[in-house]
């Protein structure tokens, strides 16, 4: 891999030997097959992956390789932690994890990039049914991912913008005291205005943190629940074929991504900005998945 | 039979954990390495960059030349100014742009007895090293650029760093002085094309300008200044400018991000009420006014002097040159010499912005030499704050360095300041190291913070405290 190396030596990366990285988890899958009758049948394939991973040994004067970074946001390998965790801004807080606010009531912004977020999912899983009654037959897949944080940073852009859903709701907030303590330790107690343009640009609860906004700020859980896919499909009896040129036709009518469940504010958790790479969790302005609906007209000869 | 086979197998296998791998990562359709004459050009179109690219842009915000209005200029405006901010200006700009580029060619000038060749990377070298120490004081220097056999360099402290540029441009000067040889540079140089009179000019204008850095430090720099000034550059035909092209490729890095990032940055209110307030007639030359805001930019605008693609930058112009000279009159009490030089710097400034003394003559009236000035500070302001107006659009780095050391022009800070990078919410001292260090370097970069007291914006850094 390349790992980034400091920039006064004359160069930025050099090639290295990766560490080692030790993946736990457990794969399951299960096959069942509750009801079975001449005419019907139901079957349930299932699987389920449950997986820590945790980076273990970086080569020797290398503390990080980074998998992406833009400013406010990097996917890192780094000991102890899991595989592509996600490092970027946030606030500042004491040792009890509480907000440090400043003089003006607005949170401060911690001086270093720490860790925001880990992508990497607590477990997924897969459940099938299908459903055979003669020549019918409908199968749906439902895919579920618990955990797995996303950096929204589409949502951190509109909101600097002033187009974003949050950015609109909760733009008429005014004195609103954030939960913390002052930098000498003592109870905030100073209100904000979440968007007075008295304030200036600064006085923008969206737009004060840079054009990114903080990336701990649109750090969100990438649960989901979906449907990915339901199928039915029909193929004519044998008898109807007996004195045509055909032997067999089936029809099927098919949809992929028909529902989603998830609390995710963008469009869509299962997206990744540059695609199928080991950096995850980005979302910036990505193209969503697509739902489709596919007819098919299977004709045996 | 079987033996006959095995046995070089065996003996290859044996052979692998010893080998190197010998010629096998040497790509034979890429060059291998590079002539002076290919590295040059390189290193002076870089180091020009340097001038007004991001760490220009963030200087020139700093103190107020721009205002940022959106986006990641409006964070510059806001103080929002954090580890990330300069990392690529530190690595590419600096260190692995420039400076690698300079320490390859004084290394191979050095091998091959090329003395411009050496001369020329050396006062490159001094100043980028000039514009590093004076955003984040100690940088590495000394122990750097020895690529794999040192990944970690060691900072240097901020006095040694300027003593460094001193020797290397007393070297570059001495370099200059040798007996041309066959194979120096000539077209090659974008700057000077390979006269070894102009750069040894170039050295001294360079020696004053880092001399007159560290007045708050060494209560001589003022003369010696004076003295290096003698053998720099006398008019502005002879200072070191660096043309750029008229297309994207080839431009002028404000005007390219003007272009790119259009209504994000405008020319800052401070630096424009003072201009306005004086009926200042560079005033078209530096902005226009659409729709409220005032564009240093435009593709159509030929007025604009510093807003064109073709804008060339200077590493030291004869204006900034002279403006030195007075102040360094000044402080050595040669008060009317230094009134003199002061106007001659104004006029110079007019000038190269184009503007005739017919335009210029009602400014001057009210604005050159001392009159109705009594104290010295009040002197000092009147060329500090002219100076700052004709550093515009070429060289906010040392409109920022004339702050930290003499508080002039008086800036104040923006309304829409935050305070997480700068506690104090003064006007900047310093930026932040680059995150980069903290996570490839740590142990000099905690070193050198903690030797500085912090590396926030409003600690002070040696030079200018």
């Amino acid at each position: 891999m390349e790992a980034e190396v400091s920039a006064p030596s004359g160069f930025i990366v050099a090639p290295v030997n990766a560490g080692e990285i030790v993946n736990e988890g457990i794969e399951l899958m299960v096959g069942i097959n509750p009801v079975r009758t001449t005419n019907f049948r139901w079957d349930i394939d299932a699987n389920f992956t449950q997986f820590e991973n945790t980076v273990t040994e970086l080569p020797e004067g290398i503390e990080q390789l980074s998998l992406a970074t833009f400013s406010a946001l990097s996917s890192l390998i780094v000991e102890g932690e899991p595989y592509g965790v996600l490092v970027g801004t946030a606030y500042q807080r004491n040792e009890q994890g509480q907000l440090i606010i400043g003089a003006d009531g607005w949170p401060l912004i911690n001086t270093e990039q720490i860790k925001v977020g880990d992508p990497n999912p607590d477990w997924i899983a897969g459940i099938r049914n299908s459903f055979t009654f003669k020549g019918l037959r409908l199968s749906g897949l439902i895919d579920i991912r618990q955990g797995g944080d996303i950096w929204n940073g589409t949502k951190g852009v509109m909101d600097g913008l002033g187009v974003g859903e949050e950015s609109g709701r909760d733009r008429e907030v005014t004195g609103f005291v954030y939960e913390g303590v002052t930098e000498s330790g003592e109870v905030n107690t100073t209100p904000v205005d979440f968007a007075n343009p008295a304030n200036g640009a600064s006085g923008i609860k969206w737009k004060r943190n840079g054009f990114l906004g903080l990336a701990e700020d649109n750090i969100e859980d990438g649960s989901w629940v979906r449907l990915r896919e339901l199928t039915l499909s029909w193929t004519m009896p044998k008898l109807w074929f007996n004195n045509v040129f055909l032997q067999g036709a089936t029809v099927t009518f098919s949809g992929r991504n028909l529902w989603l469940d998830t609390d995710y504010s963008g469009v869509d958790p299962e997206t990744n900005l540059r695609g199928d790479t080991n950096d995850t969790g980005w979302d910036y302005f990505n193209l969503p998945n697509t739902r489709s609906y596919t007819f098919s007209l299977n004709l045996n000869f | 039979m079987k033996k006959i086979y095995l046995l070089p197998i065996i003996m290859l296998l044996a052979a692998l954990p010893a080998c190197d791998f010998g010629s096998i990562n040497v790509d034979p359709t890429r060059q291998s390495d590079a002539n002076p004459n290919e590295i040059l050009p390189s290193a002076i179109a870089q180091s020009a960059r340097n001038i007004l690219s991001i760490g220009g842009r963030v200087a020139g915000t700093v103190v107020q030349h721009f205002t940022g209005i959106e986006a990641q200029p409006l964070s510059y405006t806001t103080y929002l100014i954090d580890e990330q901010t300069l990392s690529v200006f530190w690595e590419t700009g600096l260190y692995v742009g420039a400076m690698k580029d300079c320490a390859l060619l004084i290394e191979k000038a050095e091998a091959e007895n090329q003395p411009y060749y050496e001369g020329i990377a050396k006062v490159l070298m001094a100043f980028n090293l000039g514009i590093a120490t004076s955003y984040w004081g100690d940088v590495p220097y000394s122990q750097a650029l020895q690529g794999t056999a040192s990944l970690k360099s060691p900072y240097d402290t901020q006095e040694s760093v300027y003593q460094s540029i001193q020797g290397l441009l007393d070297e570059a000067i001495a370099a200059f002085g040798a007996e041309p040889v066959i194979g120096g540079p000539a077209g090659d140089d974008l700057i000077f094309g390979g006269d070894p009179g102009r750069w040894q000019a170039t050295a001294y204008a360079l020696k004053a300008r880092y001399l007159m850095h560290l007045t708050r430090r060494n209560p001589g720099a003022a003369a010696e200044a004076l003295m290096m000034m003698e053998n720099a550059f006398q008019t502005a035909a002879e200072q070191p400018t660096f043309f750029f092209g008229n297309i994207d490729n080839e431009s002028n890095p404000l005007a390219l991000f003007g272009k790119e990032r259009p209504q994000q940055m405008v020319v800052g209110d401070f630096l424009a009420n003072l201009m306005i307030s004086r009926n200042d007639p560079r005033r078209s030359k530096y902005w226009f006014v659409e729709s409220g805001r005032r564009e240093f930019f435009s593709l159509t605008n030929t007025e604009l002097v510093w807003g064109q693609r073709s804008s060339p930058l200077a590493l030291i112009t004869f204006t900034e040159l002279q403006f030195l000279k007075a102040e360094a009159l000044l402080r050595t009490g040669e008060e009317g010499k230094a009134s003199q030089t002061y106007t001659m710097a104004l006029i110079h400034s007019m000038e190269e912005n184009g503007i005739p003394s017919s335009q210029y003559n009602a400014y001057l009236a009210f604005n050159a030499g001392f009159s109705g000035l009594s104290t010295f500070e009040e002197k000092l302001e009147r060329i500090i704050t002219q100076k700052y107006v004709a550093l515009y659009g070429q060289n906010p780095t040392e409109a920022w360095a004339d702050y930290r050391r003499t508080g002039f022009p008086k800036l104040e800070v923006p309304p829409n300041a935050t305070s997480s990078f700068n506690p104090s919410l003064v006007i900047p001292e310093r930026f932040l190291y680059p995150i980069s260090e903290r996570t490839t370097n740590k142990e000099n970069y905690e070193a050198a913070i903690q030797r500085q007291g912090g590396h926030l914006m409003d600690v002070k850094l040696w030079a200018f405290e």
